[in-house]
């Protein structure tokens, strides 16, 4: 127990003076064109280049379980950390506003209040603990889900003032979207059966499957085929290096 | 008549958020039990699960977070009450971050039950939580579920429990179906899990990505879609347990009135009032 | 008094024993959080701003815990240490079990004296742990050198490598599945009309539909198609008909998204009148 301890303590020293070294060889090293274009450019086309040729393995080989493991655990690693830049910018932000008393800094503490409480309590007992499931569930669930249901509001409006048939493709879209919304609710049936005629051939729910089946099938695939593509041709110039926006606002 | 017209032309959005407020109060007091019709889609998806042997691994995603839960919630239940009732045990994961509390909260409910109090964690079903870059984590369990998740969420050793006894990959796994919302879900599973590996995906989704699926529903790349409050109102009524989703739906059917109204409304309006001009 | 005159009661903060309920004080908490959160819909106000900063604060406090116990600790943090602990036990031959499988194995190799030597061992185990752990661990440090200026060059580099990795694997993946997939699936057989025996409305109405769905994606396509002017007596109309296509979809996509977003709203209703209220059981 107290060798684990003493492991863990020097494993964050550890990490501290690797992060320090880093920054320290990142501040002398700036210049440098091939460590801050060609070197990262590598990066990105050997790695996408070993992804693609793994799927030209045979899955039973050991090669591609090597390869399978380390990429995620590389991965999943990575990504980890690049969860906590955006938590300490918003601290960082946050802390500001508060010590410089900008407008509206009170709201701020209030950010920063439900913030270290949730770390107090997550980090102390994992997600088994009391106090971390009523923050969850009385209010980051009931906050989350009321702000999107305000969406709701906005939609009805939007569909008052925005949905007009102005021309016949307007038309159209007004009409699909009319006859799936009767179409997906028990109601819709009970009117569409004042109908006559029509209604004696047909239920409004057949109506709007019918039109989902077939005109937003083949809708749908024609963006899914074109935003394919464009999602293919956009990984090439990334993994060529023509595309490296990724690389932020300087180059 | 036309100046009844122009004020609805240039109505306060308010008064509309206002009607929206009442036509959704009013049912859930005053219920109408209308009944719901069930879709092919939905049925193909309840066939899946309905096929499965008695001890198969289904792996159930919870792709989602609370902001989707009045959809997804009552369909991850009643996936979960089928799969109990047959005995089918469930792999819990997650893409989205908060997905793991979802799957836990169902659970802590399902359980309470009287009708699965025998089901225990870790033999009939296990939570294995979320990992980062979702793309990393359905590729991975390819090669080794226990691979991409070691530990539950709770951080107990993944190949501990007895669920997990012989379950390496994808091919251990039954089917695949995942309650999704956005991006991460059930395209990933298809593109990945069915496309790579052949396994069987099915799932769920909310009502607004659900036409987006429906190109690998024709295809059969996809078997079955649960879609939205419906698809779960749908699939409650197919287990024979209404639920939330199942009195929801007499709310949906009402504000959808209200808003064709509304839009036709508009539109009368706009007409008389634009010939006017 | 006239609300409970309706018959109904809102949740008791105390339980039947006259103790506090943590239920209770909860649904009150969610209760009040959601009404703050509806009330942006008057107007922009102290409640709606105080609901929508906690609710930054906590989620950004799930993210971190999350980070932690979910992400760094099972895949850096306790490798690291079971490696680490393994090494130990090996290395000072002690008679505590070694864990993992992969250091068992060098475990039975030197005792068995098969061919791993000491050195052999510290080497491949060095090599190991630096290139499944602490390489990518110090990618991720190079990630957060992003909030120092001079420095934040450094992230290119474990940025390069996620991009890479995510464009290796949509190149081939989604070219399977949502490219030659679906251009396979749009190959539907016409066959059963000429095999029906009479006439079998059920499968012409599916050819119907299954021509239709060909017809209606071709001129999408079209549509989308704008290397050539839409012109002519195939462009046109056909890339006219791919609009009307396109407006159905988006159409029927907004019934669904209308759907979508209703059912949210009555989730949170469900929750204020049957749970807070007690209104509706």
């Amino acid at each position: 127990m107290d060798k684990m301890a003493l492991f863990n303590g020097s494993l964050i020293v550890f990490f501290i003076v690797l992060f320090v070294l880093l920054i320290a060889i990142g501040q002398t090293l700036r210049t440098s064109l091939f460590l801050r274009r060609k070197l990262p450019l590598a990066f990105c086309f050997i790695m996408g280049v070993t992804m693609i040729f793994q799927f030209f393995i045979p899955p039973d080989n050991t090669l591609y379980k090597e390869i399978e493991d380390l990429s995620t655990k590389w991965i999943q690693i990575i990504s980890s950390f690049a969860l906590v830049i955006g938590l300490i910018s918003l601290v960082t932000m946050n802390f500001n506003k508060i010590t410089r008393k900008y407008e509206d800094w009170q709201y701020s503490a209030v950010l920063l209040a439900g913030f270290f409480i949730t770390v107090f309590y997550g980090l102390r007992d994992g997600f088994e603990g009391v106090q971390f499931d009523f923050i969850f569930n009385y209010m980051y669930v009931p906050m989350q889900s009321t702000m999107f249901s305000l969406l709701a509001f906005f939609v009805a409006s939007a569909a008052f003032r925005a949905f007009r048939a102005r021309s016949r493709e307007a038309t159209l879209l007004l009409t699909a979207a009319v006859i799936v919304m009767l179409g997906r609710v028990e109601l819709g049936s009970i009117l569409w059966s004042y109908i006559p005629v029509v209604s004696t051939y047909f239920d409004v729910s057949d109506l709007a499957q019918w039109i989902n089946k077939v005109f937003t099938t083949a809708g749908q695939r024609a963006i899914l085929l074109g935003a394919s593509l464009g999602y293919i041709a956009a990984s090439f110039k990334i993994l060529l290096g023509i595309e490296r926006s990724y690389f932020g606002s300087e180059e | 008549m036309k100046a009844f017209f122009t004020i609805i032309n240039t109505l306060d959005r308010r008064i509309i958020f206002l009607a929206m407020l009442i036509a959704v109060i009013i049912p859930l007091i005053n219920p109408l039990a209308l009944p719901v019709k069930i879709t092919p889609n939905t049925t193909s998806a309840y066939n899946v699960i309905d096929k499965l042997n008695p001890g198969d691994r289904l792996l159930l995603s919870f792709d989602y977070d609370p902001a989707s839960s009045p959809e997804l919630q009552p369909m991850a239940k009643a996936v979960m009450t089928h799969c109990f009732r047959k005995d089918i045990k469930i792999i819990a994961v997650a893409l989205w971050p908060q997905g793991p509390m979802m799957a836990k909260n169902a659970f802590e409910s399902l359980s309470a039950e009287p009708e699965f109090k025998g089901k225990k964690y870790g033999v009939d079903f296990v939570n294995l939580g979320v990992q980062p870059s979702y793309v990393a984590v359905v590729k991975g369990m390819g090669d080794s579920i226990p691979g991409v998740f070691p530990t539950d969420f709770f951080g107990n050793k993944t190949l501990d429990f007895e669920i997990m006894k012989n379950i390496k990959n994808y091919r251990d796994i039954a089917a695949i179906f995942s309650l999704t919302t956005g991006s991460a879900g059930i395209s990933t599973y298809v593109t990945i899990a069915n496309a790579q590996h052949k396994s069987i995906v099915t799932g769920g989704c909310t009502a607004i990505s659900s036409l987006e699926y429906y190109p690998y529903l024709q295809s059969g790349q996809l078997s079955g879609l649960v879609e939205g409050l419906k698809g779960a109102s749908e699939y409650e009524l197919k287990v024979g347990k209404p639920g939330l989703a199942t009195s929801g739906m007499d709310v949906q059917a009402v504000v959808h009135m209200m808003l064709i109204f509304f839009i036709l409304l508009a539109n009368l309006s706009q007409a008389i009032v634009g010939k006017a001009k | 008094m006239p609300l409970f005159a309706l018959g109904f009661s809102f949740k008791p903060v105390f339980d039947a024993g006259g103790a506090v309920s943590t239920e209770g004080i909860g649904v009150w908490i969610a209760a009040i959080l959601t009404l703050g959160i509806y009330s942006f819909l008057y107007k922009d106000n102290f409640f709606y701003k105080f609901s929508e900063y906690l609710f930054v604060g906590v989620s950004a406090g799930y993210t971190l815990v999350l980070t932690f116990h979910k992400y760094l600790k099972p895949s850096l943090i306790e490798p690291l240490q079971e490696y680490s602990r393994d090494f130990y036990h090996i290395i000072t031959s002690s008679a505590a079990p070694v864990v993992n499988p992969w250091m068992l194995n060098w475990q039975t190799q030197l005792i068995d004296n098969k061919f791993g030597t000491q050195f052999h061992f510290i080497f491949w185990f060095s090599l190991k742990v630096f290139i499944f752990y602490i390489f990518p661990a110090i990618l991720g440090l190079m990630m957060i050198s992003r909030v120092i200026p001079n420095a934040a060059w450094l992230s290119r580099f474990p940025l390069a490598t996620i991009v890479g990795y995510g464009s290796g694997i949509v190149i081939v993946t989604t070219l399977h599945a949502s490219v030659l997939e679906q251009i396979k699936a749009s190959f539907v057989s016409f066959a059963p009309l000429f095999h029906m025996k009479g006439l079998d409305w059920s499968i012409i109405a599916q050819s119907a539909n299954d021509f239709l769905l060909v017809f209606g994606l071709c001129c999408a396509i079209i549509y989308f198609y704008f290397s050539a002017e839409h012109k002519g007596v195939i462009l046109g109309p056909a890339s006219h008909f791919g609009i009307w296509v396109l407006m159905i979809t988006f159409g029927a996509s907004f019934g669904y998204t209308v759907m979508a977003r209703i059912s949210l709203l009555i989730g949170r209703f469900q929750f204020l009148l049957s749970d807070w209220m007690q209104m509706v059981r």
